[in-house]
């Protein structure tokens, strides 16, 4: 695994931001592992991956919080003409 | 996600804290519906709560003056405000931009966050698009955005703007940072849309007041309580939150 972002300790926001900044150095294809506390935050985490071409290859929901594994896809370059799409959360 | 309540005086902030709001949102139903209330209710609001209940001073949308918007920036951080809310609608982007950035110098020394606001009907006015309002917070170095409505004939935000372009503005201030806020006759029924795009804080006012009357009805602690249970309820996945955008099942046919 690439990288770990904990986002139970963040906000929502600062999780994405965190992300945005590690992908960054990284090749296509690296992984992620990000907790999130919630369900908004776990929406927004896919939200983003969708956002920019990566792909949640893996996801593990512990009570009300979750784990997910993104693959970072292309280049990683935005591609902020797609509409991001959320799917149901896993029960 | 926080809980922003608009209030219009002490006691109205008070019920709204007392109910579990995060952030007192000051305003003045009188100027526009979403102006300015004047410094003594501000400092009496601010002087009445400790810092963690965030105190935010909504200047409504400001005219295409630099130096009186600078001013007023000047004093919600002379008053100890937490954010101060600078909204555009009849406003070119580089008005706005320089404005924003104006504001950004007034605060330099004031522990306050600086907002910049659009709203989703300004097509009605010919005014800004509301979609810019990431580029603008970027630009200017704002700490965050707010998406709002003029209009309070029924509309709401949801009537200006889909769940896809706000999610898409929301995730966009997010990745810079920012602070992202949604506003605009939000109701109950709206929930499951707000909290599937996640913005940072969700603004109210009619939804917590007496008879859902945001004009003549006051904020009402008990329903600020109500609302705030029916977030939580969908953060914790108690009430499933896609389950009115799932499509509905295929029948099949024998």
């Amino acid at each position: 695994m690439s990288l770990s972002v904990d986002g139970t300790t963040l906000s929502c926001k600062g999780a994405i931001a965190q992300l945005t900044v590690a992908f960054r150095g990284l090749p296509p294809g690296s992984l992620a592992r990000v907790r999130v506390a919630d369900i908004p935050s776990r929406i927004d985490i896919r939200a983003w991956a969708d956002r920019h071409g990566h792909r949640c290859v893996e996801e593990v929901r512990h009570g009300t919080a979750f784990e997910l594994v993104i693959s970072k896809g292309g280049d990683g370059s935005a591609d902020v003409s797609r509409a991001p799409t959320d799917g149901p959360a896993p029960s | 996600m926080m809980l922003m309540v608009s209030v219009q005086n002490l006691n109205e902030a008070l019920e709204a804290v007392a109910g579990g709001a995060d952030i007192v949102d000051v305003k003045n139903l009188r100027e526009m519906m979403v102006g300015s209330n004047f410094p003594p209710v501000v400092r009496e609001v601010r002087s009445a709560f400790p810092k963690q209940v965030h105190v935010s001073v909504t200047l409504g949308v400001v005219p295409d003056q630099a130096g009186t918007v600078a001013m007023a920036v000047y004093g919600a951080g002379a008053l100890g405000a937490t954010s101060v809310k600078v909204g555009f609608v009849q406003s070119t982007y580089d008005s706005a931009l320089r404005i924003l950035r104006e504001s950004r110098r007034a605060l330099e020394g004031f522990d306050t966050k600086l907002i910049a606001a659009t709203f989703a009907d300004s097509d009605l006015y010919h005014g800004i698009d509301p979609r810019l309002v990431v580029r603008l917070a970027q630009e200017s170095r704002s700490d965050g955005i707010l998406i709002d409505t003029l209009v309070k004939d029924g509309r709401n935000l949801f009537d200006f703007l889909g769940e896809p372009e706000l999610k898409g503005l929301v995730v966009e201030g997010k990745e810079s940072g920012l602070s992202t806020a949604l506003s605009g006759a939000l109701k109950v029924a709206n929930l499951d849309t707000l909290v599937r795009i996640n913005p940072d804080i969700v603004g109210v006012r009619g939804a917590v007041c007496a008879r859902g009357d945001r004009e003549a009805g006051s904020v009402v602690a008990s329903s600020v309580a109500a609302l705030k249970e029916e977030l939580r309820q969908r953060w914790t996945g108690a009430i499933d939150v896609f389950a009115g955008a799932r499509p509905p099942p295929q029948r099949v046919e024998s």
